[in-house]
């Protein structure tokens, strides 16, 4: 492929729907409609991207069954994909395809999701052992906030509440919003350098 | 006509814009040549897949779990992917496996041209193979699932997750500790940073995960866009500090300004 299909084509078409889209953010103008368009053709152009991506993930997982590499995963895999998409391909709100997506999917998401807690509460001891002065401060404030946060608290002593609240208010929020300032002007700059085409790691190579 | 309450924002992007493109026009000109400091974080990625590569063992790469839209999204996505182009030519270089998983449809042909560019660039292209991208699913848990399971499958030696990332960040990070990975974390999202910093044997806090593609990639323009934006910071504080002063004498000219 050539380096303007490669690098210009891409850069350019940034450059011209990020600036309809920057326009449209400040100013109500004709472009409000451009830019309305845009977003509706990027819909599209995600929507092909599933085609592409269920494609890939089926050639992979044809591979996998022919090879015979935990094959039964990959058609276990496969049948669910393909039998979910012919449920739901006449509508969304069909009544079967929704039994399918609320007593299969929704169930199965939820229980993935609850392991949270099991990972939270290892990586809570993992982290909360005073190795050093830093790690000692993060527990101390960790136990008081945490302990001004549990109910009980308040029946020993209104005072562990007070505690938790002026650590959250002052000291976290003090040091939250300035990572937030930084992420705000970094996302602000990255923004710029795309748009400018500065920024072009994302389009591979070493960005020359 | 300007849309109301959007003055002063335009107003601030203006400058910074002018700002940012006047360093970069500078450092063509070679009027100066830009120097950020080191970021050990970064460093260290040759050393993940440098001790993956002595282990035998295959990578794991997340550029986020986000896609290409939404204002603090699609930045991040961004610097994962150029994160990814590095690593993928480190991996290409060393002969070491690495599996890309992916959530979001839009980001894998991108990801997968990433990958493929490495490989050429580190004179393998034969040692490209298209199955290491992969697509896993489009919702959250789903997404967890199946990269959980193929980290430990593939019982990986180091994980790389920089993007957008939501809780999927403390449950992939704590598999990897399981399993003895090194790992790198980053992202923009406040509420995943603890557990980033918690799991991670380097992580990038905030605004360092923009400055990664700048930073990997040495080019001098790029490291220049990175110097106007701590000269933006430098401005930003001196507003926050006008503003505390204006209010303490009581003049509202700047919350004014603000809201224009």
């Amino acid at each position: 492929m050539s380096i303007f299909a490669k690098r210009t084509l891409p850069l350019a078409i940034t450059f011209v729907f990020g600036f309809f889209m920057v326009v449209d953010f400040f100013f109500s103008t004709p472009a409000s409609a451009i830019a309305a368009n845009v977003n509706r053709a990027f819909v599209v152009v995600a929507n092909f991207a599933v085609i592409t991506a269920i494609g890939t993930v089926t050639l992979m997982h044809i591979r996998k069954i022919q090879k015979k590499e935990e094959w039964y995963n990959s058609l276990a895999l496969l049948a669910v994909l393909y039998l979910t998409i012919a449920i739901g391909w006449s509508s969304a709100s069909d009544p079967t395809y929704l039994w399918w997506f609320n007593n299969l999917f929704v169930p199965l998401e939820t229980t993935v999701f609850c392991l949270l807690a099991f990972y939270i509460s290892s990586a809570s001891y993992r982290v909360f052992k005073a190795r050093s002065k830093e790690a000692a401060l993060l527990l101390i404030s960790a136990v008081l906030v945490m302990w001004g946060r549990a109910p009980i608290s308040a029946v020993i002593s209104e005072g562990f509440a007070a505690i938790a609240d002026w650590m959250m208010a002052v000291p976290n929020t003090a040091g939250m919003r300035g990572i937030v300032i930084g992420i705000g002007i970094g996302v602000i700059s990255i923004g710029i350098r795309t748009l400018l085409g500065i920024e072009r790691g994302h389009l591979g190579g070493k960005g020359e | 006509m300007l849309r109301s309450g959007a003055g002063s924002s335009f107003l601030f992007l203006t400058i910074f814009c002018v700002i940012l493109v006047a360093v970069v026009l500078l450092v063509r000109r070679g009027a100066f040549t830009p120097k950020i400091r080191r970021l050990s974080q970064l460093d260290a990625i040759a050393e993940l897949v440098g001790r993956a590569t002595e282990m035998g063992k295959p990578i794991h790469f997340m550029p986020g779990s986000g896609g290409l839209t939404g204002g603090d999204v699609a930045p991040q996505t961004i610097a994962g992917l150029s994160i990814l182009g590095y690593t993928s030519e480190l991996c290409a270089k060393y002969g070491s496996k690495m599996f890309v998983t992916i959530r979001v449809a839009e980001t894998q042909a991108l990801a997968r041209d990433i990958v493929q560019q490495a490989y050429m660039a580190a004179g393998k292209p034969e040692a490209f193979d298209p199955n290491q991208i992969i697509y896993v699913a489009p919702t959250s848990q789903s997404y967890t699932a199946g990269v959980l399971g193929l980290m430990n499958r593939e019982k990986i030696a180091a994980n790389i997750m920089v993007g957008a990332i939501w809780a999927e960040s403390i449950m992939f990070s704590e598999e990897a500790a399981t399993l003895g990975a090194m790992q790198l974390g980053g992202t923009a999202h406040t509420h995943q940073l603890p557990f980033m910093l918690a799991c991670c044997d380097y992580s990038l806090i905030g605004e360092e995960l923009f400055a990664a593609g700048a930073y990997v990639s040495k080019d001098p323009l790029q490291l220049a866009a990175v110097v106007g934006q701590d000269m933006c910071k430098l401005a930003a504080i001196a507003l926050i500090a006008i503003g505390v002063l204006a209010t303490l004498v009581g003049s509202p000219s700047l919350l004014d300004l603000l809201k224009w």
